[in-house]
């Protein structure tokens, strides 16, 4: 063969390849359309006839992707993969037409590998989620694969203990860590009390050492109330053994609780990118950012071999990516009066700062079919820079429960048991609490584009904490070695948000919120009687477009703090806020 | 025949009757695989350190595999130990990581003997008021100590016996016994310096988990 010949046959096939993969997602959904008796013969796993993507293929079907089907005979073409079900992304299922016969060789020599670099050659089979540990051991297996191993797990948030506490002896050389069977039964013996540190540690960052202890067990193939117990036990011990301070009720609730709030929205975010079924560069990148946003997950999919492992993703879109989900980036600049000096709105100090802003709505809570415990939940975290602290907020609200109470052509109510985790740590606010409440979601229908939508919220915090002026001056624990900022206290709080949407996305809105918190330790003096309100509200507007936007709110932020009894001055704070952002939607 | 002739005799069928119980109620197979174990256990202190400190609870943890006759594992130790008089409601922690091995005798046997080896490091630190400044320094942060601990190696035998109650759950009695040496350790406060090697003796009573 002559060098022209040559170089023109590679020519021709790598167009061939070129063209190929630009229709490899059309030939996907074609080669479903024209050959459904040859989907007919796979033994095990979904067939890809049952699939919505295989029904709907017909009407999408061209005549060149028709063409292109011929490459694979009658018989021959299965489809395996529950994730086939769901009919997400055409990319993926065309990777998952395999055969036993070399129709996969031939698949990946017309489309090269979309998603990474398995080798030609390379049997390209997908299993099932589970496939490759013992399916027929008669363990229970979730729906990314993880065998249902409790035992693991508290092995897990054992070491969780034993390496935070590792560190604090070895490396931090902490004061608090000289455990031993004595300082054992000291703490068991004395019971709970309160901490003085700092309210980045016991709101923040205790929770999601919380979180590791839950994600310990979520990952062991354990539901959302089957690991909620790992994280008080693991909490339990670590109070009571791990350190030599006196075990704490708030590091208790927030560790546990708001563990588990942070915990379960860690697990839900990575499974949006997690995506068993890539290959190459891009999979060890998800696995990477899996690790590190939730490392226990990524512990455990790593020991387990199922971060290298090619098999289907779940079948259900409820437990990877749920319809419905969407995620709002804003990034803009926010001017905010000084609470330090503030008893009006009018502030002679305004701080200047940006700000970037992540929310993501979990679902739809009028349209999931499923209803789980977190298949809807709203987080929003903002960085601040600038501020007090970068991390200046983070809201988690989930739904335990969901139930529809009415729906109608032009309207739909719902009814949700929610459990709900907020920390905000900045210039305009210092509050924080793990509390659960009832709410009631209400969607109006308008026009064809237009909907008007409400959600109120009454719940309970089991904790809450507030800054306070006077929270040094009583129940402090023993070898207290710092003087605490904020009460801890518990009492009811309430919520009402009201937003009109367009197209789904919502273009105004507006927001109130109520907090009380009876004061339990910090300036309550002698069993005396102090609380706080805390009051937000505001009005925000966006004007999208496409998938970007600008927008801007107001938030006016209100404390009273009554400190009557214990016979300081009451506190009057309030403070203004004005944000202007640019917003982007990439969900 | 007089009752002090049949002491030894039941004494002889008693312990036989035990290490051959096993055998006679088939509870206890040969098993391999993982286990833990933790102890609770008391022991003094000699040597160096027994110018600065005299007995203690300590506790212990271990995980360990067993494949035959023997076990391979890791523990954890824990101990504080009373200082002398006049401090002696101060204490002196104590943590030491273990590697250990345990030759089983008589496996099998609802009594099983065991004698451990073991190895490892050793960490003491002073702690309690008297010996960290209270209030700590200006320049030492809150949550740490000013009273830094002092590293070792340690190494030391056990034995024992362990009684299988059910076929999963054991109780462990053994005695212990251990020497150390760490890097100097001074208490000023207590005109205490340059102390570095001591001896533990010690014993614990514990459960085994064979999971």
């Amino acid at each position: 063969m002559s060098r022209a010949a040559r170089i023109t046959g590679t020519a021709i096939r790598s167009a061939c390849r070129r063209t190929a993969r630009r229709l490899a997602p059309l030939a996907a959904v074609a080669m479903i359309a024209a050959a459904p008796q040859a989907l007919q013969a796979q033994e095990a796993g979904p067939r890809a006839s049952d699939s919505p993507l295989a029904r709907g293929a017909g009407a999408t079907t061209s005549s060149d992707t028709v063409r292109l089907s011929a490459f694979f005979p009658p018989g021959a073409l299965t489809l395996t993969g529950k994730t086939a079900q769901a009919g997400l992304d055409v990319t993926n299922r065309a990777r998952l037409m395999t055969d036993a016969g070399g129709t996969a060789l031939l698949f990946d020599e017309l489309f090269g590998e979309p998603g990474g670099d398995r080798p030609v050659g390379e049997d390209v089979a997908i299993p099932v989620a589970g496939a490759g540990d013992k399916q027929d051991d008669g363990a229970r297996y979730d729906a990314w694969g993880a065998k249902r191993n409790p035992g693991l797990a508290i092995g897990e948030v054992a070491g969780v203990n034993a390496l935070i506490w590792f560190f604090n002896e070895y490396i931090r050389g902490g004061n608090f860590t000289s455990v031993n069977p004595r300082s054992w039964w000291f703490n068991i013996s004395h019971g709970f009390f309160y901490d003085d540190n700092h309210f980045k540690t016991n709101m923040f960052a205790h929770p999601y050492h919380g979180s590791l202890y839950f994600n310990s067990a979520r990952s062991n193939g354990l539901s959302y109330f089957e690991s909620v117990p790992f994280a008080v036990i693991g909490s339990f011990f670590w109070e009571c053994c791990a350190e030599t301070h006196l075990p704490a009720w708030n590091d208790w609730v927030m560790t546990s609780l708001g563990g588990s709030s942070i915990g379960e929205m860690l697990y839900r975010a990575g499974s949006t990118f997690l995506d068993n079924e890539r290959a190459g560069g891009s999979r060890t990148m998800k696995e990477i950012g899996n690790f590190f946003l939730n490392p226990m997950r990524g512990l455990n999919r790593l020991t387990s071999g199922r971060a290298a492992r090619i098999y289907s993703n779940p079948a259900d879109p409820y437990d990877r990516i749920p319809p419905n989900l969407s995620t709002f980036m804003k990034a803009g600049v926010r001017f905010i009066g000084d609470r330090s000096t503030s008893e009006s709105f009018e502030s002679d100090t305004t701080i200047t700062t940006a700000f970037f802003e992540f929310d993501m709505n979990y679902g739809n809570v009028f349209d999931d079919t499923r209803r789980k415990p977190f298949d809807f939940f709203q987080m929003s975290v903002q960085l601040n820079f600038g501020d007090t602290e970068t991390v200046g907020r983070l809201q988690i609200h989930g739904n335990l429960f969901t139930t529809d109470i009415a729906k109608g052509e032009n309207s739909h109510h719902v009814f949700a048991i929610t459990q709900n985790y907020d920390y905000a740590n900045n210039t305009a606010l210092e509050f924080g609490g793990l509390s659960y409440g009832a709410g009631f979601f209400s969607r109006f229908k308008m026009s064809e584009t237009w909907t008007f939508q409400t959600n109120v919220n009454i719940h309970v915090y089991l904790l809450s904490a507030v800054n306070s002026e006077f929270a040094f001056v009583g129940g402090r624990p023993p070898n207290t070695e710092r003087f605490r900022e904020y009460d801890f206290g518990m009492g009811p709080g309430a919520w009402a948000r009201f937003g009109f949407s367009h197209r789904g996305r919502q273009v105004a809105g507006l927001f109130y919120r109520f907090t009380f918190s009876e004061t339990l330790n910090g300036s309550a003096v002698n069993g005396g009687n102090t609380h706080h309100t805390v009051q937000w509200g505001g009005f925000q507007g966006v004007f999208p477009i496409g998938r970007w936007g600008v927008g801007a709110d107001v938030t006016a932020y209100v404390r009273r703090s009554s400190f009557e009894d214990a016979g300081f001055v009451d506190i009057k704070q309030n403070v203004g806020q004005f944000r202007f952002y640019g917003v982007f939607q990439s969900f | 025949m007089r009752p002090s002739h049949l002491r030894l005799p039941l004494i002889c069928a008693a312990l036989g009757l035990a290490i051959n119980a096993g055998d006679l109620l088939g509870q206890q197979e040969d098993r391999n695989g993982f286990g833990f174990s933790g102890s609770l256990g008391w022991s003094t202190i000699g040597g160096d350190f027994s110018q600065l400190m005299t007995t203690a609870v300590p506790g212990e943890g271990s995980i360990w595999y067993q494949p035959s006759w023997w076990r391979i594992g890791v523990s954890i130790h824990v101990a504080s130990y009373d200082a002398v008089e006049p401090f002696q409601d101060r204490t002196i922690s104590q943590v030491e990581f273990q590697l250990f091995g345990t030759f089983l005798f008589l496996r099998g046997n609802l009594v099983q003997p065991y004698a451990q080896v073991r190895a490892g490091t050793t960490r003491w630190r002073p702690e309690g008021p008297v010996f960290d400044p209270n209030p700590p320094p200006p320049d030492v942060p809150p949550g740490e100590n000013p009273a830094p601990g002092e590293n070792g190696f340690q190494g030391g035998l056990a034995l024992g016996a362990e009684f299988w109650v059910t076929k999963n759950f054991g109780i462990d009695v053994g005695g212990l016994f251990s020497a150390f040496s760490t890097e100097e350790f001074d208490v000023p406060i207590l005109g205490i310096t340059g102390l570095s090697s001591g001896t533990e003796l010690g014993f614990r009573v514990g459960v085994v988990w064979f999971p």
